[in-house]
């Protein structure tokens, strides 16, 4: 009880609150605009973090988390055009219903889903995250390099595109994060004689570059493709409780869909949103609406995106692995402010994950607010230019590559990660694996060879541990489904063929 | 033959690990290789093996993808973007965040299709003034000054 008033009190403060207020709006607003989305929302306000304490800093970023999962809802309703890809699934039903001109009922739908889902999460985060959490106390260096090599797989396998191309993303992302110094000897690895490469290649510039230039070049080799936007009239009216009863079990079911798929490294909340739908569309007695403007759809895909939040915090805060590149970039900035995730966490600060619990309420409930207040306003958002909306972020985004470190050098990875970010994004590879195998690196590389100092240099005997042998076991099947799965494919074609001859 | 993006991306990255694994024998990363029972280019190494099969098994699964191609006008465009992009984060260590800043909201714009002058003005006029006041002043995140002035 005393860590949950400690937790109570670091929160208590104006700096908090105001962040948590700002963090939202600006997650909505962000949220909002098309093609935006949470990472580089929450890129365009790290610099202002680092001058933050550290409660309030973590505050403005699980506001513009969740704001922007939740604001790219309204985008999808009014316009068609999700502002995030996890609100693709809302604008199946949401435009349909803007069209009838129930665009406000819509967004009341939207809202109060995203709160439940919000909710729903933090319940387990507060419930799974110490379970977790005690389970990897119990980790050796060999369980974490096979819980690291996990996650990488499962991130690289199940995002978007191919997976040959998701885990050599993955491979790029670990080596990135490789050069510089060795941690262990000291040595300078893939400098060059460069001595301001010694740090490395940090985090926080390459996201910037992946995720907020690459997406300013994406738009440059696009352009000339103007598309009519209708804008409908917008507004909040908050559906009827008669109209919430048979729609309950389906909200609790897409609530539970969210926190277990955002809980798996690598998903997050687009899989979910449609995974949710995709259920609504199996098992609601309304199914046949679907796709018209039928709310279901809605309260389906909008309150499993929002039960992500809390539940991919789970492996964030609990292991030090983060499932998406959002989670990523919040840990990095939790290691910033002086917090390491990780099992220690719970035992040694368990009074900042209770704050962190207090804020994500909080931070739901004042999205319900914000969203009900200023559905209307943000939609205004959508008539800023959008080369001048791009520049603005251009140069905020680089305010936060250069203010981590100071570093000049800072600048130019932010520009080579860009090209880079580009140039994968037009071949279809996925960032997720590369970001994740940036974080995870270090994490592996430590684990591989304490692990081998562990086993005298025998890496056989990794195998000989029943948590990191079911992991290497999970690891393996993971690798081998897709080819088998073809193989599979290949030889039932055959098979149809020579019965049909 | 015309060939996707994907290959090429798979030979480029495939050639980068042949030059890196050919660079991790040489004798500077030799002299602590007792180091904690591995040198510094142990997990690199493993790394850019898996790099360098990936990529190729990329490169081959790449040649039944659309080939790439290109509209002139668009990469021409895009190509100026990432010019300008690259002369600005060159010029904020050398002329200032926001002289620096100023120019490319003055650029960039117009350079991404909007030739509205007025809106584009008020930007470059305002935004990185209060970006810079924001950071360099009151939160006391000191933004790289010019060589020419004192105050920016």
């Amino acid at each position: 009880m005393g860590e949950f008033a400690l937790g109570l009190a670091h929160i208590a403060s104006l700096d908090t609150m105001l962040s948590i207020l700002i963090g939202t709006v600006l997650g909505v607003l962000v949220g909002v605009m098309p093609g935006l989305g949470s990472v580089i929302g929450i890129t365009m306000v790290l610099p202002f973090t680092l001058a933050m304490g550290q409660m309030p800093a973590l505050a403005m970023m699980l506001g513009v988390y969740c704001g922007s999962v939740y604001g790219g809802s309204i985008s999808a309703i009014v316009i068609n055009t999700p502002g995030t890809p996890q609100a693709a699934a809302t604008a199946l039903d949401g435009f349909p219903m803007a069209q009838r001109g129930e665009a406000d009922l819509a967004i009341g739908w939207a809202t109060a889903a995203s709160l439940v889902g919000g909710l729903f999460s933090v319940i387990v985060l507060m419930l799974a995250a110490p379970q977790l959490a005690a389970f990897a106390l119990n980790f050796t260096a060999i369980e974490t390099f096979a819980l690291g090599c996990f996650a990488l797989i499962c991130i690289a396998g199940v995002s978007q595109g191919s997976m040959l191309k998701g885990l050599l993303a993955g491979a790029l992302g670990l080596f990135i994060a490789s050069v510089g110094l060795d941690h262990v000897t000291g040595d300078m690895r893939f400098t060059f004689g460069n001595w301001q490469m010694a740090a490395g290649i940090g985090l926080i510039p390459a996201v910037v570059g992946l995720f907020a230039l690459s997406e300013v070049f994406i738009r440059a080799s696009e352009y000339g493709r103007p598309k009519p936007q209708v804008v409908h009239r917008v507004g909040f009216r908050l559906p009827p409780l008669r109209d919430w009863r048979p729609r309950l079990g389906l909200l609790l079911k897409s609530c539970a869909i969210g926190s277990f798929v955002g809980a798996l490294p690598g998903t997050g909340a687009a899989t979910s949103s449609f995974i949710s739908y995709a259920e609504a569309r199996r098992s609601s007695p309304r199914r046949d609406n679907l796709g018209k403007g039928e709310p279901d759809g809605i309260v389906a895909a909008e309150s499993a995106n929002n039960a992500v939040t809390g539940s991919a915090m789970v492996p964030t805060l609990a292991l030090g692995i983060p499932g998406d590149p959002v989670t990523a970039v919040m840990l990095g900035t939790l290691i910033i402010h002086g917090v390491t995730p990780g099992p220690r966490l719970f035992i040694e600060t368990i009074d900042i994950v209770y704050a962190v619990l207090l804020i994500l309420v909080l931070v739901n409930l004042l999205m319900f607010a914000v969203g009900a207040l200023g559905a209307q306003l943000f939609t205004r958002v959508l008539r800023v230019p959008e080369p001048l909306l791009l520049t603005m972020v251009t140069i905020i985004a680089l305010v936060g590559a250069y203010g981590v470190r100071g570093n000049a050098l800072d600048l130019l990875i932010a520009l080579g990660a860009g090209v880079l970010g580009f140039v994968l994004r037009k071949g279809g590879f996925p960032l997720a694996p590369l970001v994740i195998g940036m974080v995870l690196s270090q994490m592996i590389e430590n684990a591989l060879r304490q692990g081998l100092l562990l086993t005298r240099g025998n890496f056989w005997a990794f195998f000989e541990r029943p948590i990191a042998l079911t992991l290497f076991v999970i690891t393996f099947l993971l690798l081998v489904w897709p080819l088998a799965a073809w193989a599979l494919r290949r030889w039932q074609g055959r098979a149809g063929t020579g019965a049909a001859e | 033959m015309r060939l996707s993006l994907a290959t090429l991306i798979g030979a480029g990255l495939a050639l980068v690990s042949l030059f890196l694994i050919h660079h991790t024998f040489e004798p500077i990363y030799q002299r602590s290789y007792q180091a904690a029972g591995r040198g510094p280019v142990f997990f690199p190494r493993i790394l850019l093996g898996i790099m360098l099969v990936l990529s190729l098994a990329v490169m081959v699964q790449g040649l039944r993808e659309t080939a790439l191609r290109i509209e002139p006008a668009l990469a021409l465009r895009m190509a100026a973007v990432v010019a300008v992009t690259a002369a600005y984060v060159l010029a904020i260590t050398r002329a200032g965040f926001l002289i620096s800043s100023i120019a490319f909201a003055l650029i960039l714009p117009p350079l991404l299709g909007y030739r509205r002058p007025l809106p584009i003005l008020a930007v470059a006029a305002i935004y990185p003034l209060a970006v810079w006041y924001l950071f360099d002043r009151v939160v006391r995140i000191l933004l790289p000054a010019s060589p020419w002035f004192d105050r920016f």
